[in-house]
């Protein structure tokens, strides 16, 4: 069976190492991508089937680089979690506005990370 | 009956006639009545065969029930004890996967502590962890002077600019931990002598090589997903974090001084 692409954006080598650590046991083929347009570039050229996406990045913030991935045709229906420091209602409010799918709140917890990608993943 | 016209004998024969004809009509009823009686036996007679098969059939359909009960009683005792070992599995999935968790974010902390020897990479590392890995966005790192009398702000991330600027070692809870080496953990430690800019303080830890304190970070308000608790695994990320932090400073420092 065919592994499952998944795309990391985040502007922190620490949560991005820890991401890692923690999808790479469910086997899945990991990019990553350090800020907002490279992320653009990965997403339309690699076609991944999920992203995960840090809100709060220097130049092109997460919501932003939603919103782009979902004005384009190829990118619309790709799942996308946004990872965010900020789990108050209206900052929720906002990553779903944006278009993402689902959220998770910092400090990641690995279980809620696997068990959601697994999920979008799966639909 | 006109007697007078048919005369005594002509009556008598016809009393007699009259009690022939109803002795034939009760002889046909009681013939009739023998008939019907004997149907009715045999009525009864097969019912009471059909009455004793379907007893049967009963006690068969009785027989299978009391063994559909067993076994469904079996079957939910297997259900039980499967869902009590999917149950205490899913316990240890979650356990496992916490404990992953737990090794990937000490695992990263290491590596990132020692992944350079660029002094502000450091600094950068340290507040990238407690942002995402402990959960606050407001600390501060303090380094001890040469002297050891007072803690100085190196960096600090959601603070307020020029608070915390300088500590002196002993004043207020972040002074303390730089004189006593303890820790300071909200809801666990004395929170008297603390000064006022100290209100939120959630966590202080000492930086430390080799028993000798090097200087503290300081976490304040936590993410607001956290409640305000540190758990315990928060401690020993925090613990870990502040020895190898202190190890990475140091030989930056030194990196520093040998570099032409």
């Amino acid at each position: 069976m065919e592994r499952k692409k998944i795309l990391l954006v985040d502007d922190s080598d620490t949560v991005l190492m820890m991401e890692k650590m923690v999808l790479k046991a469910s086997h899945y083929d990991l990019l990553v991508a350090k800020e907002g347009q490279e992320a653009m570039d990965m997403a339309l050229s690699e076609l991944p089937d999920l992203i995960l996406l840090d809100v709060v990045m220097p130049i092109m913030d997460g919501f932003e680089v939603c919103r782009k991935l979902r004005a384009q045709e190829t990118t619309r229906s790709i799942p996308i979690i946004m990872v965010t420091t900020r789990g108050e209602d209206r900052h929720i409010a906002c990553a779903f506005e944006a278009g993402c799918n689902d959220y998770i709140t910092k400090p990641i917890s690995g279980l809620e990370l696997v068990s959601k990608v697994s999920d979008h993943l799966s639909r | 009956m006109k007697k007078d016209e048919e005369g005594p004998e002509g009556y008598v024969q016809k009393v007699h006639r009259e009690t022939q004809r109803y002795i034939q009509a009760l002889l046909s009823e009681n013939a009739r009545l023998r008939s019907l009686v004997e149907r009715l036996e045999g009525e009864r007679v097969s019912l009471t065969e059909e009455k004793i098969q379907l007893q049967d059939e009963v006690q068969t359909l009785r027989e299978e029930l009391d063994l559909h009960e067993q076994e469904q009683a079996l079957l939910e005792q297997q259900l039980t004890n499967s869902e009590g070992e999917s149950l205490t599995f899913a316990e240890r999935y979650v356990e496992l996967e916490e404990q992953n968790t737990n090794l990937a974010n000490l695992y990263a902390v290491s590596y990132r502590m020692h992944g350079t020897l660029d002094r502000q990479k450091v600094l950068k590392a340290i507040e990238e962890i407690v942002i995402n890995m402990v959960g606050s966005e407001e600390l501060a790192i303090f380094e001890l002077n040469a002297e050891g009398s007072s803690l100085r702000q190196v960096s600090s991330h959601g603070l307020e600019p020029g608070s915390f600027e300088t500590i002196d070692v002993g004043s207020g809870l972040i002074g303390r931990v730089a004189l006593s080496g303890e820790a300071y953990l909200d809801g666990h430690s004395d929170r008297s002598g603390q000064l006022p800019e100290e209100a939120h303080l959630t966590a202080c830890v000492p930086l430390k090589i080799e028993g000798r304190i090097s200087g503290v970070i300081a976490v304040f308000r936590l993410l607001p997903q956290k409640a305000g608790i540190l758990n315990p695994f928060d401690y020993e990320l925090l613990d870990l974090l502040a020895t190898q932090a202190a190890t990475s400073l140091y030989f930056t420092a030194l990196h520093e001084k040998s570099a032409p």
